[in-house]
């Protein structure tokens, strides 16, 4: 029997995924249900498992390669079983897919990444060329006869290329970059980013966790963050201030129940927006606790796709690099993010004088289409109120 | 340096001329030759040299060559010629088991010195098929054989030159409508190498390799191309066997496209030979398929029209010219 492998959808959103890894190779016996290749999507990876029993016969998706959801990516059969006619018709239509199509202005650049995908005609010396000199001869329409490429073609590539730099490597835009890459490029042209900035004072923030870390550190075992402190703030502003808890999408604003303050984490893969549900009803530790977790689950690929989806609002802390303030770009669908700068040793005046106080700029990135500036300010004000003295925030950890 | 015009058959005659003078070794041996009634290349060589070195034949072309390779083992260094070409099968067993064989099977202890002209190639006289053919390729096939073949006057009179001096057998080959071609020589004694190709005209965009009279049309394909803008080498081998690997090469590596133009059927042929060490030895240098003009798979025609439709033309060759050259 013929088994077809598809691309699994692994959530609701799930539009396409990428293959790691093959862990099987082309003529291999596989069981139903043995771990067959490793997806990734949304930045998280899955082993599939097989959807059938018999050998791998054909892989028509390599690794590294992006597919929509329900692509074909391989067939199991018996070993004598003709498949000709399934592959044929399969490879058929992803030429017709792949076959480049570019404009000038991309082909120079597209030229100088090396893929190949569809077969091409090129003269062997046109080939040395195009190698030697780095052209993805795949992206150039040859004027030989027959479309072949030529060595005329290669050499007005080359020249083509000189006025570009030269390249070192090239990364294949594909997983977490990608999706990275698509979410923000996607914001970035839609929500109308507004940018306000508030200098908070953080000598109770301080003092309070100053008291506080031994106290956890004996029971938890764990350091508690400045970040862990910022989320309940935020959440607990967010009570006050629901429409900044929201999603726009579709023509609709959608203001949420649930506070999920997603963190922003840096991790060898990349950027991993793990989401602290109901942040405001936990307690510090209780936050503390899970963004521990969380953030050892990103760090180390483990992050479950339920973990890193439906946040409703985002924070992310750039102040242990030294970063003083920045614009952070919305998460979207949400409509705001927090953007948090270190904390530094200030001169501030203070009833008249000159004294030295640990000072931190908050930076909220909001979308002008949901909220408007004077909430936005409001927003921070409260957030301002609620860290300069925060013991309220604190009362029960 | 001094140098006259003169014709390749007078060149031949000159050459035969001046190297029995030079070695009196050489013997010339064929059909008809003491009375010179055909071409007349080897008219006035009986009276200077007499009957001991300009034999006659019967119409026996095994016994010509047999006659040859006796003399070569000898101590003699004949030069037989056979006269019609065409009819070198009758000889074959004695060219291709013995001459070419004898030096290699006697352990080097015999030397086989033998030139063997082979006349009146090519097609376009109305001669009909058994006149008109050009059989060179049948003797790149055989280890120890050496096969040239002159396009010019220069190359014929310096090659025939060599051919003698060398201690191995030559087949050195004539075509009819090359015999009234002219160009200028020295009249110094000079010799062109065997197995060094020349290049007759440089150019950027395409090589031709022809030999023999398809040369000349080569060239006349050339200065039709250049007026459209394409820029022809064309490299003629003059040595057929060792072939001059190097020189083609090389302007392979420079153009990136090859035409081989012969006036012999395609199939098995030199070209496909030239093309088959090109692929080989200089893929990496090709931006364009290989082109082979060549004669049909067919026996040359008796017709006119026929055979007038039969011969690779200038026109053949510019047309593949101008399907590789885009």
């Amino acid at each position: 029997m013929i088994t077809q492998v598809v691309m699994p959808m692994l959530g609701w959103t799930m539009k396409e995924g990428t293959i790691v890894t093959w862990l099987k190779k082309e003529g291999e016996k596989v069981e139903k249900g043995e771990p067959l290749l490793e997806v990734e999507t949304g930045k998280i990876v899955k082993d599939i498992e097989s959807p059938g029993t018999g050998i791998l016969r054909k892989i028509l998706i390599p690794e590294e390669s992006t597919v929509p959801v329900s692509e074909v990516l391989a067939i199991i059969a018996e070993p004598k079983e003709d498949i000709s006619t399934l592959q044929n018709t399969l490879e058929k239509a992803k030429v017709i897919l792949e076959t480049p199509q570019v404009a000038s202005v991309e082909k120079m650049e597209s030229m100088m990444t090396k893929k190949t995908t569809v077969k091409v005609k090129i003269s062997p010396v046109a080939k040395k060329l195009a190698e030697k000199h780095d052209i993805d001869f795949n992206r150039i329409t040859g004027t030989g006869p027959n479309g072949r490429i030529v060595r005329k073609d290669i050499l007005a590539a080359i020249e083509m290329t000189k006025v570009m730099p030269r390249v070192r490597e090239v990364i294949p835009l594909v997983g977490i970059r990608k999706t990275t890459a698509d979410r923000l490029s996607f914001s970035y042209r839609t929500a109308v980013h507004v940018t306000v900035t508030m200098v908070m004072d953080m000598s109770e923030m301080v003092k309070l966790r100053k008291k506080l870390l031994p106290e956890i550190e004996k029971k938890k075992h764990i350091r508690m963050t400045y970040t862990d402190m910022l989320v309940k703030a935020v959440a607990k502003t967010l009570e006050e201030y629901p429409i900044v808890n929201s999603t726009l999408k579709d023509e609709e604003i959608k203001i949420l129940e649930d506070i999920n303050i997603g963190v922003a984490v840096d991790t060898k893969a990349g950027l991993i927006v793990p989401v602290i549900r109901e942040a405001n009803t936990k307690s510090l530790i209780d936050i503390a606790l899970t963004t521990k977790e969380l953030v050892e689950k990103a760090r180390s690929g483990n992050l479950a796709l339920d973990e890193i989806t439906g946040g409703t609002f985002t924070i992310t802390n750039l102040g242990m690099f030294g970063v003083d303030q920045g614009a952070p770009i919305i998460n979207p669908p949400e409509i705001g993010i927090l953007g948090v700068g270190r904390i530094a040793q200030k001169p501030v005046v203070v009833d008249g004088k000159i004294v030295i106080r640990p000072m931190m700029n908050i930076t909220l990135s909001f979308d002008h289409r949901v909220i408007d500036g004077a909430l936005a300010a409001r927003f921070l004000k409260t957030m301002k109120q609620k860290i300069e003295s925060p013991s309220d925030l604190f009362e029960n950890n | 340096m001094s140098e006259k015009t003169i014709n390749v058959s007078d060149a031949i005659h000159d050459a035969l001329v001046e190297e029995m003078r030079r070695d009196p070794s050489v013997v010339i041996v064929g059909e008809s030759i003491q009375r010179a009634t055909s071409f007349g290349i080897t008219r006035g060589l009986l009276t200077e040299f007499g009957y001991n070195r300009v034999w006659d034949t019967p119409i026996a072309e095994n016994a010509i060559a047999g006659l040859a390779l006796g003399a070569a083992l000898t101590g003699l260094r004949p030069v037989p010629i056979i006269m019609i070409g065409d009819f070198i099968p009758y000889a074959m067993e004695i060219i291709c088991n013995e001459i070419a064989k004898y030096r290699y099977m006697f352990g080097g202890n015999f030397k086989v010195p033998i030139t063997i002209r082979v006349g009146a190639q090519g097609a376009g006289a109305g001669l009909a098929a058994q006149h008109s053919q050009c059989l060179e390729a049948w003797f790149i096939h055989v280890p120890g054989l050496k096969v040239v073949y002159a396009s010019t006057p220069y190359d014929a009179k310096g090659l025939l030159k060599a051919s003698i001096r060398d201690d191995n057998p030559v087949l050195f080959f004539e075509h009819k409508f090359l015999g009234s071609i002219t160009g200028t020589i020295p009249t110094e004694d000079y010799t062109v190498p065997i197995g060094v190709a020349d290049v007759k005209r440089e150019g950027e965009d395409v090589t031709i390799v022809a030999w023999a009279f398809m040369m000349h049309k080569a060239l006349n394909a050339a200065t039709e191309l250049e007026k459209e803008g394409i820029s022809v080498e064309v490299i003629d081998p003059r040595t057929l066997y060792p072939l001059d690997k190097e020189t083609i090469l090389q302007s392979v590596k420079k153009t990136g496209r090859l035409i081989i133009a012969e006036e012999a059927p395609k199939t098995g042929g030199i070209g496909a030979e030239i093309s088959a060490m090109v692929n080989e030895e200089g893929f990496d240098s090709l931006d364009a398929p290989i082109m082979r003009v060549a004669a049909p798979h067919t026996p040359i025609p008796y017709s006119a029209a026929l055979e007038k439709l039969w011969i690779p033309n200038v026109k053949d060759i510019i047309n593949a010219a101008k399907k590789i050259v885009t």
